[in-house]
Order: structure tokens, then C-alpha cells, then sequence
């Protein structure tokens, strides 16, 4: 059943197009919408841009958004070029509505990323990128025609979103669905490795990681029979995260150090064994979870683990002074009021536990980067323990998108100017800003942009 | 908590099945490999001969499992028993070996080298069917084994997943999912000595096949007839030091 809406005025829906009314890849998920809600439409080119639409369907141009009121409305962005224009907004939810990734440049794929990660919710075509997206956040949509159940769920999603209700009850009953129809297959067509593995990433979203492990196990016997050449790093290491999300981190240390070929996976799996040894027993499941791509639970149990280890005062245990080294930290310990985080990690010196709190910290930036949380990132990462140079770069080059997401445009490009003062190569995110505005004046002219 | 791969110090444990061996190359197969390895693992698949008694006479043997009844018709059930037992005496690396099978001096001196290494997972070598004597093998369209590599050392990473498949006949010696796992196809050699004996004992084994799988459901039935043929290609063997 649908929450009602907290809302008593009637919400509106407000489109930031992928191209006009006649072109957008979007027209079947919209025409139910346009049907029952009036939807504005982003452009300044009506008449372009609006050819053959519905009569209530009518422009808004891109000067009149700033003068809406956004805590009524629900944006739905089709284009990742419109992510600087629109997150400033901040609509009352934001609906990220997008093909998959074929065809996208490095660049484009990038802006797609943060307004997956900055999105209130996302719908997808494609079932790749939709499970990719799963391990990065949640609210995600897949309308792919495999299963009608499924595209039921997900054209459900879109019409609460413009009824002003955040579709998330909707994404587990999607998975629950998407999960039957593949053990539904299975039952048909007997055993299939791909299928398997797709079963056992479905049962691991929706919390069944017991069930999870005996699907994969299944897909990897399968996987060997056929010849697979990618079976152990492939579908095997999978089951790393979900024995590590079992808490059976001895067990899960091992499977991961199984299929540790390269140098890196082994140097990944000693530090594990180390960690263990040490009884970092959290570090190392966000660490096994972060070597599956599983970054949305990574990122949250890092950020309960930061939360943790924030001293009543609301310091955190990194030091203030970030020019300090690692035992200069330790003599430094009446800045510290650690907590113990973890039973099993009690008795531990402050040194080590500092030690810890900045490598949990370093994780969590890097998981919130790689689910495009760009603003969530920013606020964890603390000048004060910049180091390098390159350390320095990366900041103000985050610190800049962040602020251009917020809307301080003009404290943006004074980031990306000191990035600049300090890496020459950091003139690209000027490029890209100006790519970005030429992008988005083609979509409200009714057209389509690319960033190549 | 040790790495799962060990570079040296590592223990090798044979790993053999056998049914009615008296008589044959059981005791030269156990003198060869008590010379190789650490540790031995039988399962005996209910003898009626005397087997065990013979296993039991070799101090490497450290585990003997005997079964009452055969499970000779469910094979996989037999190979997951050897491995099972194999593994509770926790081993570093398996040889899987059968009754009848040698190794070749060359590659008895390097087997070392081959698992004193923490680059890979597994080991295959050359089987070379000796067929009608000791002194040649065979080498045709049916009967060539040695032109492939056949899996006979693993690496024992305790928790990883080891299955075999669920088949009556024919099932590998080891767990098909060693082979996902970075694995060595050396040259080193061995010979199996099962088709070495007279005609007698050919026909005998035929006759077991047929009986067995006359259909060709676990194996071939051109492959059963090419057992009778009268002039089969054979090479003399050359034993590599």
C-alpha cells in the first residue's frame, strides 16, 4: 500500500529533459505521469521542445527556476548534464532516470554517477548498470521488459515520485520480484551459471546471505564445468563479502585470499590477515565489502564506525594537526577521548585506534566517491589532514564540485582554481564546466548533448 | 592467521582409492610413494582380498577408511570420501594417485619444487597408458592421455569450495573447482600401468566396461571396442632420470 503524502498542496513534477518531447528515450515511462500529474517541462524552446505534448505538459525556462517552489516538486532528470543545475534546487525528491552506460565518454559517465549518487532515487533500463548501482546506493529502478512484475514496480516508482512519495518500499518488492523470476528460470531451464550468480547477488541485496552463498557456490561449480576463465575472481570472490557480511571474517579472509592472484590481491590479503590478527574485525569487513564493489554497506558501516569514534566534545579522534606524524599522534594523546568501538577490538592503544579512525575515514571518502556522493564525501574529508600535494588537489577539486552541487558556483571555480595553482591538469574541471553549461543551454533549446 | 600458500615446509599427502589389489601394483605403488610423500590416505572400497591389511603394512599410510559396502557405482561419492578423509590430516598439497600408477623418477625428484611454491594452485603432469607390458605405451586415436595434462597435485586451501561432479563414472580425481585456481601444466611425467597386463586382462577390463555402460553414458563405446584391437600403436618407453 502507498504512504499517503505528507504534503496537503498537490505536488508537481518537473522534467529536465534528455531531448524534446518527441525524442526522449523516456517517453513511455512519462506519458503515465504527464496522465495524472500536471509536469513542467525544462526549456526555453517550447516550441521545439514541446511539439506533439499533451496540453499539460507546459515549459518552465531555465531563469524560472529559481523562482519555483521546490519543496512541492519532484524533478525528473534525464540527463546527466543537468545534475549542476538541479541538485542547487533541491526539489522535495529527485528522480535520476537513465539508459545504462553504453556509448558514454569517460566525462558524461562520471556526471552520471554523482546525480546517481545525489539522486533520491534512480531508474535505469538497463539491469547491468541497475545491480552496479545496487552496490553503490539505494532507491535504485530497473525497466527492462524481462519480467513484467518488475516494470510494474519500477512505473509504480515514478508515479509516487510525482505524487510527492519516495518510492523506496517499492525497490525492495522489485528485488524480492526480480529475485523469483530468476529462481523461477532456474526451475525451468535447470542449472545455469549466469543465472545462478544473478540469483545470488538479488538474495544478497535483499539481506539473505546464507542463501546468497549456496546460490554462488552453485554458479561457480557451473562456471568451472564450462570452462569459465573468469569463475574464481569472476563469481568465486564474491563469496568473500558474503561470508564477511556473515561476520565469518576468518572464513571470508580466506575465500578473498583464494582468488588473490596479482600482487595487489595478494598485498590486499595479507593486509587482511594482518587487520584480523589485530582484531580490526571492522575495517576488514568494509574492507572485503569494498573488494566486492560493495560500497553503499561499506560506506555505512564506515560512517557508523566514524560516528563511533567521535569524542563527546564532538572532535573526531583524527588529529587537529594533520602535519603530525603517526607518533607524533601518540604524544599527543590529551587531544584524544577514544571510545572503545568494538568488543572484540577492547584494549587497544589510542595510537592504534587513531590509526584505525584514519584509515576508516580514507575508506569512507573513497566508497562515498565511488557511489557518486560527492557532498557527502566532501564533508568527511578535513583539510587540516592534507599532506601532500596531491592530497591538496584532489580537496579543493572535491571541495569545488561539492559547492557546485550546492549551487556556489562562483566559490566553485575558485576551488578548481587553486587545484589548478598546484596541479596544471586540474584545468580540466574548468573545461569541464564550461562543456557542462554548453550541455545543458542544447537540452533547454530541445535538443541532445553529449560531452565528447 | 597463516597465508593460505606456503613457499616451503610443505607437507604432501598421497591420496589413493582401492578395490582388490592384492597381486597387483599396490605394494610397489605404496613402496614408490612412501618414498615420495609424507603422509598416505586410502579409502578402501570394500575388498575382499586382503587390501587393507596390505595398506596397513606401510607406516605412511596414517588413514584407512574401510568400506563395507562398494561404492563402486557411485564414484563420486567415493572420490568426495578419499577427499574428505585426505583433508582432515591436514595436508599442504594432495597427490591423487591410483593403485596402478607410477611416477617417473624425473618426476619424483623435482616434486618438490613443484609444491614448494606460492605461485600456484595445482599441478598436472603427462599419463602415459603403458598397454600389454612395462616396457611400451600406447598412442592413437583412443589411447592418448599423455598429449593432455592430467591434474594430479593440489594445493589444500582450507575453506575453499571443493566439488566434484555428482557422476557415476568417470569423475575426476580431484575436485573439478581446483581448476579455477592458477594451476602449472608441467611436463613431468607418469605411467599407469592398468592396461599392462596380458590379453587376458584386457578382455577382462572390456567386459567390465560393457557390462558397466553398454550405452557409452559415462564413456565411449568406440573407445571400449579399441581395448580388443590386435595391433595398437605402441611406443617404447624411455624412463627420464
Amino acid at each position: 500500500m502507498k504512504p499517503t503524502s505528507t504534503t496537503s498542496e498537490r505536488p508537481y513534477a518537473v522534467v529536465f529533459p534528455d531531448a524534446s518531447w518527441g525524442n526522449t528515450l523516456f517517453s513511455d515511462q512519462l506519458s503515465p505521469i504527464a496522465a495524472k500529474h500536471p509536469v513542467r517541462w525544462v526549456t526555453n524552446n517550447p516550441q521545439r521542445a514541446l511539439a506533439g505534448a499533451p496540453s499539460n505538459v507546459t515549459a518552465i525556462s531555465t531563469d524560472e527556476l529559481h523562482h519555483m517552489d521546490w519543496s512541492q516538486a519532484t524533478a525528473f532528470v534525464l540527463h546527466p548534464c543537468w545534475a549542476a543545475t538541479v541538485l542547487p534546487l533541491r526539489p522535495r525528491l529527485l528522480g535520476a532516470w537513465t539508459s545504462g552506460s553504453a556509448g558514454e565518454d569517460q566525462l558524461e559517465a562520471s556526471w552520471r554517477g554523482r546525480l546517481a549518487g545525489e539522486a533520491s532515487f534512480v531508474l535505469t533500463l538497463s539491469e547491468p548498470y541497475y545491480l552496479d548501482l545496487s552496490f553503490r546506493r539505494d532507491n535504485v529502478f530497473v525497466l527492462d521488459g524481462a519480467d513484467e512484475t518488475s516494470d510494474w514496480f519500477a512505473s509504480q516508482a515514478g508515479l509516487w515520485a510525482a505524487d510527492g512519495t519516495d518510492p523506496l518500499p517499492l525497490c525492495r518488492l522489485q528485488r524480492q520480484r526480480r529475485e523469483a523470476a530468476y529462481r523461477e528460470r532456474l526451475s525451468e531451464t535447470g542449472g545455469s551459471s549466469t543465472l545462478m550468480f544473478y540469483r545470488s547477488v538479488y538474495l544478497y541485496l535483499l539481506g539473505d546471505a546464507v542463501g546468497a552463498e549456496r546460490e554462488l557456490l552453485g554458479a561457480f561449480e557451473q562456471a568451472v564445468l564450462q570452462g569459465d576463465e573468469h569463475a574464481l575472481d569472476g563469481i568465486y570472490r564474491f563469496r568473500s563479502a558474503l561470508l564477511a557480511s556473515q561476520g565469518k571474517l576468518e572464513s571470508a579472509v580466506q575465500a578473498y585470499e583464494a582468488t588473490a592472484i596479482t600482487a595487489v590481491e595478494r598485498a590486499n590479503a595479507e593486509e587482511l590477515r594482518r587487520r584480523l590478527v589485530h582484531g580490526e574485525r571492522s575495517l576488514v569487513t568494509v574492507m572485503l565489502l569494498r573488494l566486492n564493489d560493495d560500497h553503499r554497506e561499506a560506506a555505512s558501516r564506515l560512517e557508523r564506525l566514524l560516528n563511533e569514534l567521535i569524542v563527546d566534545t564532538g572532535e573526531s579522534i583524527v588529529p587537529m594537526d594533520g602535519d603530525k606524524s603517526a607518533d607524533q599522534m601518540l604524544s599527543a594523546e590529551s587531544k584524544w577521548k577514544v571510545e572503545e568501538v568494538h568488543a572484540g577490538e577492547l584494549g587497544r592503544s589510542k595510537h592504534e585506534q587513531a590509526a584505525q579512525a584514519m584509515t576508516a575515514r580514507r575508506l569512507l571518502i573513497d566508497s562515498l566517491l565511488q557511489a557518486g556522493c560527492v557532498r557527502r564525501a566532501s564533508q568527511w574529508f578535513e583539510s587540516n589532514t592534507i599532506q601532500t600535494a596531491r592530497d591538496r588537489t584532489d580537496y579543493e577539486l572535491l571541495q569545488g564540485t561539492a559547492l557546485l552541487l550546492n549551487g556556489s558556483r562562483r566559490e566553485a571555480i575558485l576551488s578548481f582554481l587553486r587545484a589548478t595553482e598546484l596541479r596544471q591538469d586540474a584545468i580540466g574541471a574548468l573545461t569541464e564546466l564550461a562543456l557542462l553549461d554548453a550541455a545543458v543551454k542544447r537540452l533547454a533549446d530541445g535538443g541532445t548533448a553529449t560531452l565528447k | 592467521m597463516q597465508s593460505l600458500r606456503k613457499a616451503s615446509g610443505n607437507k604432501l599427502t598421497a591420496m589413493m582409492q582401492v578395490r582388490n589389489e592384492c597381486g597387483r601394483y599396490l605394494e610397489a605403488s605404496l613402496a614408490q610413494l612412501s618414498d615420495v610423500v609424507d603422509e598416505i590416505v586410502i579409502v578402501d572400497d570394500a575388498s575382499t582380498d586382503g587390501t587393507p591389511e596390505l595398506c596397513r603394512s606401510f607406516p605412511k599410510v596414517v588413514r584407512l577408511v574401510e568400506l563395507r559396502r562398494p561404492l563402486f557405482g557411485e564414484e563420486w561419492k567415493l572420490r568426495s570420501l578419499l577427499w574428505e578423509t585426505a583433508v582432515s590430516t591436514e595436508p599442504d598439497w594432495l597427490l591423487a594417485i591410483d593403485a596402478d600408477e607410477f611416477l617417473e623418477r624425473r618426476t619424483i625428484r623435482r616434486i618438490r619444487e613443484l609444491i614448494d611454491q606460492d605461485q600456484y594452485d595445482w599441478a598436472a603432469l603427462r599419463m602415459y597408458d603403458f598397454w600389454g607390458s612395462l616396457t611400451h605405451y600406447r598412442d592413437d586415436l583412443w589411447w592418448n592421455l599423455h598429449r593432455r595434462h592430467t591434474m594430479m597435485l593440489v594445493r589444500y586451501l582450507p575453506g575453499f569450495h571443493y566439488a566434484y561432479p555428482r557422476w557415476d563414472h568417470h569423475v575426476p580425481r580431484l575436485p573439478i573447482t581446483c581448476a579455477a585456481l592458477p594451476g602449472l601444466r608441467s611436463e613431468l611425467r607418469a605411467k599407469h600401468f592398468g592396461w599392462a597386463g596380458d590379453e587376458e586382462n584386457q578382455r577382462a577390463k572390456y567386459n567390465r566396461y560393457k557390462q558397466l555402460d553398454p550405452d557409452g553414458r559415462w564413456g565411449n563405446i568406440d573407445q571400449y571396442e579399441s581395448i580388443l584391437d590386435p595391433a595398437p600403436n605402441l611406443i617404447r618407453w624411455v624412463e627420464e632420470e
